[in-house]
């Protein structure tokens, strides 16, 4: 309970540091004036604002479908809302057939390759994804799990990612101005970002991880030698993201996360829901969702 | 309204070839039974908007008219948000509501899935699929 309190506790404040700072950097005068306006243009095929600095101008709000593209609701008469399972043929959900669920998760289409000695923890893992898996439990999704930043605010030398997470808010301050990483940080499940450009392209390093998150759904670990590259770079009023994750200790060969494309929108963040699990207990079999991310 | 996740919502919600709900985290059906459907009639006095899943608590009234509050679990954030609901809406200004919802599998009294809620002037949000 206590541990539940502070989590909930630190996101709170966690939120407000965000806002926090997404407000300090927006206001800053040092940000590059944009060049171009791609607003009135179809996603994709706009020219590339660009900041004075030249680089792409990848500031504001990026929708990326929070993986519920799918979800589409219906709005009825007298302010009925329709929101999942509409029209449909009533029916078991997935997985639950005759009473014998499947224990862990279902096979995943891009998962990463493991040595052959880390196969059985994999495999444990997965069974017990309930028990274990970090996001279940309200913590950090880590990188590249967290998927593309819901919103950049970039000037001269720096750029700040913010995270509307399931889990709550995150932030990652990103150095453009060539600075090496930090060697005086504690290893984290973000781990510490730098950034450079290569071409229109961002390219963020990160590295000084910890090993308390997963690279993805179904027992996907890594271990503190984890260092990860995003590829972001903006189409029209699109931005594309890459990741490789590259753990040399536990993956055969770098593995590479699927990649995300996110819509520029004008409707901001607002402040996250707090994340407090409170169903784990009532699992009564080893059912879960996939939750690539 | 925003929508967003992060990547996180993880694929919060799942849906089946059914079309129906499994939800970020777990299976619903791995908490509670979809077999089975409650039908309870009470005040909504309490929406405990978080995540991974919203929880609304409904205050009902049996035959003998002894009071029992149920706790019934819904979607996620950002699931609710892009069906531009609010903790306001669902509260529903304290009006009488009728309300689906599936039991819990473990037997806990009083928890529950939410499926369909219909408030006193008619309208109502629908979370799974009707019987």
């Amino acid at each position: 309970m206590n541990l539940h309190r502070h989590r909930v506790l630190f996101g709170g404040l966690l939120g407000m540091t965000v806002l926090g700072i997404a407000c300090a950097v927006s206001a800053g005068a040092q940000a590059p004036e944009r060049t171009a306006s791609a607003a009135a243009a179809p996603a994709g095929t706009a020219p590339v604002p660009r900041l004075s600095d030249g680089h792409p101008d990848l500031n504001g709000t990026w929708d990326n479908g929070a993986g519920i593209d799918f979800i589409r609701p219906e709005h009825l008469a007298n302010g009925s809302v329709c929101v999942a399972g509409c029209g449909a043929p009533p029916g078991p959900p997935a997985g639950t057939k005759a009473g014998a669920p499947p224990a862990g998760g279902r096979p995943m289409r891009n998962f990463p390759k493991y040595r052959p000695e880390w196969l059985q923890k994999v495999a444990d893992l997965n069974t017990r994804q309930l028990e274990l898996d970090p996001v279940l439990h309200c913590r950090s999704p880590g990188l590249p799990r967290i998927g593309p930043p819901d919103k950049i605010v970039q000037r001269s030398g720096e750029i700040v990612f913010l995270y509307d997470d399931v889990s709550g808010g995150f932030f990652r301050i990103v150095p453009t101005d060539g600075r090496p990483h930090r060697m005086d940080v504690d290893p984290s499940t973000l781990g510490d970002s730098i950034g450079h450009w290569e071409g229109d392209t961002l390219v963020v390093e990160a590295n000084q991880f910890n090993d308390e998150s997963w690279l993805t759904d179904n027992g996907a670990f890594h271990s503190d030698a984890l260092t990860v590259t995003e590829r972001i770079q903006r189409v029209g009023d699109t931005l594309r993201w890459e990741a490789v994750a590259n753990d040399p200790k536990v993956l055969a060969e770098p593995w590479h996360a699927t990649s995300r494309v996110a819509k520029r929108t004008d409707v901001d963040l607002v402040e996250p829901a707090p994340c407090v699990d409170k169903d784990l207990s009532h699992v009564v079999d080893g059912t879960h969702h996939d939750n690539p991310r | 309204m925003s929508v967003r996740y992060g990547a996180a919502v993880l694929a919060a919600v799942g849906v089946t070839a059914a079309g129906h709900v499994a939800l970020a985290h777990h299976s619903v059906a791995g908490e509670f039974d979809t077999h089975k459907r409650v039908t309870l009639n009470g005040v909504v006095s309490q929406v405990d908007w978080a995540n991974p899943h919203i929880y609304i608590h409904v205050d009902v009234k049996d035959a003998s008219g002894a009071m029992s509050t149920w706790r019934l679990e819904t979607v996620p954030v950002a699931m609710m948000r892009k069906a531009g609901l609010s903790k306001a809406l669902l509260l529903g200004d304290g009006q009488t509501a009728t309300i689906d919802a599936y039991p819990a599998r473990d037997g806990t009294p009083h928890l529950g899935y939410l499926v369909k809620i219909t408030y006193a002037d008619g309208h109502h949000y629908q979370f799974d699929a009707d019987k």
